[in-house]
């Protein structure tokens, strides 16, 4: 399951087999990712693609191949992004995950209370212990993009529209949700900004009901 | 005015809120119709529209008989710039000769094209209302929105048999920013 907020896990201790996470959704370039993998079970598996740099001996007869991770990194490497993603990685290192952790817990709390405004509604759990940094919300009477509009213009950036999520959003019955996200560079200042903003929506379109 | 005013015009605004048009009607007993389902997959706006094609408007004049837009309907969810372009399209088209109503909706689509700059005054009269989407034309993302009503309008006219729908040029940005079809989906 992608995720698209950080936090700390120890991926041998949960046995977990296989884990793969992009370097956009950690402060990172676009365009590159890792897979994590369990020794044994990389080792047990075919390569991907065949190409430069993951072949160990080739004639007319057969191949073989270079041992993980080298076996799933066939041709030209995206050495620019791999070095990004490098930086990136510890760059979160330094802040250190738990940090990261108790920011983004604190700011999840601050965006939830969004619905304290008359007229906006939060999906999902109210509960910040159960949430990350990243809060779905409708405003009544005002569509998804008609709300990221106004807030665009106040220089505030929201994603608005499903989300990847067309089921999930007509379980809930609603066409399109505005989503908050905050990161390791967003402040509580910029959460009262998003929330004053915000508050004047269905003013700016003039519904009251 | 701010770009967002611009974008957002009070006439807009009006219509959003009492949208002319809205609600399905099945069309008369051996009327010729047309009707598209016109999704924008980017942000699950989406829209149905039914058209009646009427007779005649050359006709009463005592030139050849010529099919005109009858009754315009539309069941659609989306923002207020998708609906009041939906509600705008249907004051502007109906009881128009088809012709004319493509003719029209081509110059919409060049008006969205003109990043922010609107038409001249002969393209703005003809358009009327429709001219107060000029702002929304500066915003690349929210084009596509003022273009879904239109974009139904045409396939329901092509659907009908009433427009050619192999012959009419389509300006650039309407093809980029055209909605998909149910067919292609």
């Amino acid at each position: 399951m992608p995720v698209g907020a950080a936090r700390a896990v120890d991926l041998p201790a949960l046995g977990v087999d296989f884990a793969a996470f992009s370097a956009h959704k950690m402060l990172g370039p676009t365009g590159v990712g890792a897979l994590y993998g369990r020794r044994e079970l990389l080792e047990a598996l075919p390569p991907v693609t065949t190409g430069g740099s993951m072949i160990e001996l080739v004639t007319m007869a057969g191949s073989t191949y270079m041992a993980p991770p080298q076996r799933f990194e066939a041709g030209t490497p995206a050495v620019a992004q791999v070095v990004g993603f490098g930086a990136a990685a510890r760059y979160l290192h330094e802040l250190g995950m738990e940090a990261v952790g108790a920011h983004e817990h604190e700011l999840a709390a601050e965006l939830l209370r969004v619905g304290e405004i008359p007229g906006v509604r939060v999906v999902g759990p109210r509960d910040p212990r159960e949430r990350i940094a990243v809060v779905s919300f409708v405003v009544d009477g005002v569509h998804a993009h008609d709300v990221g509009q106004v807030l665009d213009d106040a220089g505030i950036a929201v994603r608005v529209g499903h989300h990847c999520a067309q089921p999930l959003h007509r379980r809930f019955g609603v066409a399109a949700t505005a989503r908050a996200s905050a990161s390791v560079y967003t402040t509580r200042e910029d959460v009262d900004a998003f929330r004053e903003v915000l508050a004047g929506v269905r003013a700016f379109f003039s519904v009251d009901r | 005015m701010s770009s967002l005013e611009q974008m957002y015009q009070q006439v807009i605004l009006d219509h959003a809120r009492s949208p002319h048009g809205r609600g399905l009607v099945e069309a008369a007993d051996g009327a010729a119709h047309g009707q598209s389902h016109q999704v924008n997959p980017t942000c699950g706006d989406e829209v149905t529209l039914r058209v009646e094609i009427g007779g005649a408007a050359g006709a009463e004049a005592g030139g050849p008989a010529e099919p005109t837009v009858g009754r315009v309907s539309w069941e659609g969810q989306g923002c207020s710039i998708s609906q009041a372009s939906l509600s705008v399209l249907t004051d502007l088209v109906t009881g128009r000769p088809v012709t004319e109503a493509e003719h029209l909706g081509e110059v919409f689509r060049e008006l969205m094209s003109s990043r922010g700059k609107g038409l001249d005054d002969a393209a703005e009269d003809e358009l009327g209302d429709a001219t107060a989407f000029t702002g929304v034309s500066q915003y690349p993302a929210r084009i596509k929105c003022a273009l879904l009503g239109w974009a139904a309008l045409r396939d329901s006219l092509v659907t009908s048999g009433a427009l050619d729908g192999t012959t009419t040029d389509q300006t650039g940005a309407a093809r980029a920013a055209h909605a998909t079809t149910e067919e292609n989906r």
